[in-house]
């Protein structure tokens, strides 16, 4: 099982909380890397900012991404990531409220791996994180190894 | 003599030929024998007188030799047996009368005295002759003879004569020449007559009677061959005489058709508003424009030639003049807007000026004809509606803008909705739930039951903002019309409420082949709605019935969904299609109050109808319409 941390970008704390239940209901213990808006996950994945110094080197396993999030939001992050060479292959799920199709099709269009949407009902979200954790934790050979 | 021989009828003409030639005949002969028989007459008589002269001369020579007188007296005495001798008498030698002798009826008694010499002499009735006695070559005397001479009587006799015969033969042929006529005349006259008739009674058809063979049977045929001509060629004149009054009545007609045509043509240019205008093949004025005068001001001295140019505005001259020159040159209509000067106004104005070239039958050019018809007004109005019109555009497009505007805020709205409205509903769901398991053993079933519901008002809050959602993305969504199977679409739809309620015993029945044109994501939410609700409110039928069909509404085919559930009250049937409007209790029938809504949406922006019927505990029938449907295939 792949040990490197998932990457969270949530601006929201009690949907983060709610997050992070989530992965502990699912039994996902990796470490949950949580920043709350795209600057701070930018700053994360590229060592920059608050982050100066981070061993860039560890990437990790799953971003999961918010869309609204202040600064930078989710899209324009996602662009990025998929601009810059070390992190073109980094899977990034996106995990939003949204149901509006035009954010579905920009997130595929801008090659998001995964779009799950937040259910209200959180018996609904606890399976849907579990899916994600088996499927981007466990059976995804991830580009950076293990 | 000819002129009063022509005056007469040929009657007379020929009577007065006969009787002429009669009488001249008869005088040249009558004259011509009495001139010969008074000659002859003379002559015989001298013969006669000398013969008997040179008797007695010679018997009474020796008498006169011998001196004997009484001898000579008897010879003179047997002059008595020719009695128209009157008197004779012998003179001797010396010229003295020797012998003589008178006859008893002689008037005159004496003698003259000497003896002439030979000769004749006449005198009046009277012949004297003197004849010389010569005996032996001497002369013994002289004999006298008188005789009475009668040419006179003679010539009154023949006279007489002649007049008798050139009577008689007068009156001969008088009655030849009667004769004559009735031979030659008659038939000539009675052509005449007929002629006359003919003349007088236009008839044709007469014809003279030939009697006899000579020329004036001739005459009779060839004057009734002369009539038959003229008869046919008068029933030709006639025939042609009748074609040509035609002619000339239709030439009338045509003539006053012609006339009346002109003045309708005159009246309109009078009345047309227009000024109208003619040039000749070479493009130049003449001297009578009077309608284009009276509009420009110019007068015959200054539109002459090329001088109408001169009219147009300063800036449009050349294009005129260009344009009509190349007009001219390719005999293509001409038609510009340009300013011409307008006297009465003082101004210039804009008129279209048009000009058509007028072609002869060869299609040669004649000339052109033109108008100029005065647009200023109109042209003012146009730009004036076209300035109206680009402030409207402009009102449209600045609407335009603020409608894009305000649909763009109700996406960013709706946008916000979809992401922040959810997330607090989640927090009070997830750390509601949260509470239960992580706290769940301090707190009692009261406590339980305030967080069941706690948790339920957020999923539904949930599930309201969702269906907000669809019904504003119905809205928005551009339409993409395709010919669809609604029939296959409600079997879909069917098959996946049986999956997702699997207990229910629901009869459905769906017509098949149903059409219709739309767009496929939009009909699969409203039929969706439509079917949803109708196993939903079926749902505590004994034997619930829902149906998919087509039928006839009022005489409109119209689609319909109908089921045998609880239906509804139709006072409030106008509530049905509004937003969070429900007929029903939520514990009893959940939903939200929005799937009509969007029913009646997506069917109206079909430009299609939706509408209700229904009582309470009766069923509900839904019909919908759609433009253009094409209906049951079957």
């Amino acid at each position: 099982m792949n040990t490197q941390p998932i990457l969270l970008v949530e601006d929201n704390e009690d949907d983060a909380a709610l997050a992070l239940r989530a992965f502990k209901k699912s039994h996902i213990v990796n470490e949950i890397v949580h920043t709350h808006d795209g600057v701070e996950a930018l700053d994360y994945l590229y060592g920059t900012g608050d982050f100066e110094g981070r061993d860039i080197s560890q990437m990790p396993s799953v971003v999961l991404l918010d869309l609204k999030l202040p600064k930078i939001d989710g899209l324009e992050v996602l662009k990025r990531i998929r601009a810059h060479d070390s992190t073109r292959l980094l899977p990034v799920v996106v995990l939003t409220s949204s149901k509006e199709e035009q954010d579905l099709v920009q997130s595929y269009n801008l090659g998001a791996n995964s779009y799950v949407r937040k259910p209200v009902d959180f018996n609904e979200f606890v399976p849907a994180v579990a899916q994600l954790g088996v499927y981007w934790l466990l059976l995804n050979e991830s580009p950076f190894g293990s | 003599m000819m002129r009063l021989l022509g005056a007469h009828s040929i009657r007379h003409k020929l009577m007065a030929g006969v009787l002429l030639t009669t009488v001249s005949a008869l005088l040249i002969l009558g004259t011509s024998v009495v001139v010969y028989d008074l000659r002859d007459y003379h002559e015989r008589l001298l013969n006669d007188l000398t013969t008997q002269a040179q008797l007695i001369g010679s018997a009474s020579a020796p008498a006169l030799q011998f001196g004997d007188p009484q001898l000579a007296g008897d010879y003179l005495g047997l002059l008595r047996f020719r009695p128209q001798i009157r008197a004779a008498a012998i003179y001797d030698a010396k010229g003295a009368l020797f012998a003589n002798y008178v006859s008893k009826v002689a008037e005159q008694r004496d003698f003259p005295p000497l003896p002439d010499v030979d000769g004749e002499q006449v005198s009046g009735t009277t012949l004297t002759l003197f004849k010389r006695i010569i005996h032996n070559n001497e002369i013994l005397g002289t004999l006298y003879l008188r005789a009475h001479y009668q040419l006179y009587d003679r010539l009154w006799q023949y006279a007489g004569i002649v007049l008798a015969v050139t009577l008689l033969a007068l009156v001969i042929s008088m009655l030849l020449s009667l004769w004559l006529q009735s031979r030659i005349t008659r038939p000539i006259l009675a052509v005449t007559g007929l002629a006359r008739q003919v003349a007088e009674r236009r008839d044709y058809s007469l014809r003279a009677e030939k009697s006899t063979d000579d020329e004036v049977g001739y005459l009779v045929e060839a004057f009734n061959e002369l009539l038959s001509e003229v008869g046919r060629r008068s029933a030709e004149l006639e025939s042609s005489n009748s074609k040509l009054q035609q002619q000339i009545r239709e030439r009338r007609e045509v003539d006053r058709a012609l006339h009346d045509s002109e003045r309708r043509h005159r009246t309109l240019v009078t009345a047309l508003t227009s000024v109208v205008w003619i040039a000749d093949a070479n493009g130049d004025f003449g001297p009578e424009q009077e309608s284009w005068d009276s509009y420009t001001g110019q007068e015959p001295a200054t539109h002459r030639g090329r001088g109408w140019l001169d009219a147009f505005h300063e800036g449009d001259r050349k294009l005129v003049a260009e344009a009509w020159e190349q007009a001219r040159n390719q005999r293509k209509p001409l038609e510009l807007e340009v300013r011409l000067w307008h006297e009465d106004t003082a101004t210039y104005r804009y008129v279209f000026l048009r000009a058509v070239p007028l072609l002869d039958a060869h299609g040669k050019l004649i000339e052109w004809i033109g108008t100029a018809e005065d647009i200023d007004e109109r042209r003012r109005a146009a730009r004036e509606i076209r300035r109206l019109n680009a402030e409207l555009e402009q009102r449209v497009s600045e609407r335009t803008a603020e409608l894009k505007r305000a649909v763009k805020e109700l996406q960013a709205f709706s946008y916000s909705v979809s992401h922040d409205l959810r997330t607090p509903l989640r927090a009070i769901d997830g750390f509601s739930l949260a509470l239960v398991e992580d706290y769940g053993d301090q707190l009692d079933d009261t406590a339980r039951d305030y967080i069941d519901r706690v948790r339920s008002g957020a999923q539904r809050m949930g599930q309201l903002i969702d269906d907000l959602l669809k019904l504003s993305r119905v809205s928005r969504a551009d339409l993409s019309c395709e010919s669809l199977d609604l029939s296959e679409m409600a079997e879909s739809i069917v098959a996946a409420m049986r999956d997702n309620d699997p207990e229910r015993e629901v009869e459905v029945r769906i017509t098949s082949g149903l059409s219709a044109y739309g767009d496929a994501r939009l009909m699969r939410i409203a039929l969706e709605n439509l079917l949803n609700n109708a196993w939903k409110y079926s749902g505590k039928a004994e034997q619930a019935v829902i149906e998919f069909g087509m039928r006839s509404y009022k005489g409109e085919p119209c689609y319909f969904v109908q089921d045998n559930g609880v239906g509804f009250d139709m006072a409030y049937v106008d509530k049905l299609f509004n937003a969070f409007q429900r007929l029903h209790d939520g514990s009893e029938f959940p939903g939200t109050g929005i799937g009509l809504a969007t029913v009646q949406r997506i069917i109206s922006r079909h430009g299609g109808r939706v509408w209700a019927e229904g009582s309470v505990g009766g069923g509900a029938v839904f019909y919908f319409t759609l433009p253009g449907q094409p209906g049951a295939k079957t």
